[in-house]
């Protein structure tokens, strides 16, 4: 378990099988991360149990402060070599879809990546129409790095996909940072 | 198999291997990268139908020899878009005119066959030589990825190139193929 001020990360495990199924069946959510809101409870914990097998992926689920779940934080494609792995954060519960709780999950994960994985660097693709996203990464220290022209079909037109970029030494300078201290220190591995 | 007037790209069968084998103790072999690195030519047999399910590999032939490699991966089949990349390997030959017709047929299969709306490729060397045929065949720059690979010791920049179905570049492909 990974402990922050607002929110803790932890394992994924199949006992929040019933948030996911939710959360990957909201329409309004799904949108932002280019998937189908249609997916039955068997194919969930099928997903679930490949991904947690895989090499190059580690799934996180985050936990409020009384520990309710309220969303899941993820890393796919770790390149060990290259050292690098694309970063997502999905904040299921719409009471708590602020800046707030994803950012820290967000500052947490990427505190496991960096000082943990001890990678070099972590990317984050996001969709043109994402707005609070874009701010999101921004605020942790992401830098825009390239916007893929026409990358993603979504509603029945095709959108830019922009990745942004946040290499070891920036994150560095983040933690040095005021509001980088201030996750920093409440935060704790358990 | 798709013909064009200098080459013809077929796809890859499990006894080119040793051919690629051979290429790759000359040149690293980018097929070989990530996931085969230092594997022996009995592993990769064994795992033949694996890696050239999850990519699409074509030789390139050239008066029935095979010269070099095109392929392309990651096909996401909702937004229509892929990566792609080729690459002559023998070195006895100018690649210039033979990677831009392979490039070429490839990519004209890609938008006209299998209904692609948008191609990209990813080049981390300063020097591979596809770079040189990207304008002509009309990528366009989308820009860099920073310290995204680790080569020789240190971290370089990827640059994206990506072609939009029904652009300028397409048509540069059509009359080329003409």
């Amino acid at each position: 378990m990974i402990d922050g001020r607002t929110v803790s990360l932890k394992k994924l495990e199949p006992d929040y099988l019933h948030h996911i199924y939710k959360w990957r069946n909201d329409p309004e959510l799904m949108d932002f991360y280019g998937l189908y809101p249609t997916i039955s409870m068997d194919k969930v914990h099928e997903e679930i149990k490949a991904n947690k097998n895989l090499k190059n992926r580690l799934d996180f689920i985050v936990l409020s402060k009384n520990r309710d779940p309220i969303g899941m934080v993820w890393v796919k494609r770790i390149d060990w070599i290259n050292s690098n792995c694309e970063l997502n954060c999905m904040i299921g519960e719409k009471s708590y879809r602020s800046k707030v709780f994803g950012a820290e999950a967000i500052f947490l994960l990427l505190l496991f990546c960096m000082n943990e994985l001890n990678l070099h660097k972590v990317y984050a693709k996001i969709i043109e129409f994402a707005r609070e996203s874009h701010k999101l990464v921004s605020h942790i220290g992401f830098k825009k790095e390239i916007a893929l022209k026409k990358m993603v079909f979504q509603h029945g037109k095709y959108w830019d996909l922009i990745i942004y970029g946040l290499l070891r030494k920036e994150f560095e300078a983040f933690i040095n940072s005021t509001q980088g201290q201030k996750y920093l220190l409440s935060s704790r591995k358990i | 198999m798709l013909n064009g007037k200098l080459v013809s790209l077929r796809e890859l069968e499990i006894h080119d291997l040793d051919l690629l084998f051979l290429w790759d103790e000359k040149e690293d072999l980018y097929l070989f990268k990530g996931r085969y690195r230092f594997a022996s030519q009995e592993d990769l047999k064994n795992n033949f139908t694996g890696y050239s399910f999850s990519q699409k590999i074509f030789v390139i032939n050239r008066d029935q020899a095979p010269i070099g490699l095109a392929s392309y991966w990651d096909e996401d089949t909702r937004s229509r878009t892929c990566e792609i990349y080729a690459k002559i390997y023998d070195k006895s030959v100018d690649p210039h005119p033979y990677l831009t017709e392979s490039l070429s047929i490839l990519i004209n299969f890609l938008f006209n066959t299998e209904n692609l709306s948008r191609i990209y490729t990813c080049i981390s060397d300063p020097f591979d030589e596809i770079k040189q045929v990207l304008g002509k065949l009309g990528f366009i720059k989308e820009g860099a990825l920073r310290d995204h690979r680790f080569i020789q010791g240190r971290y370089v920049d990827t640059v994206v190139y990506g072609q939009l179905k029904g652009e300028n570049g397409h048509l540069k492909t059509e009359k080329l193929r003409r």
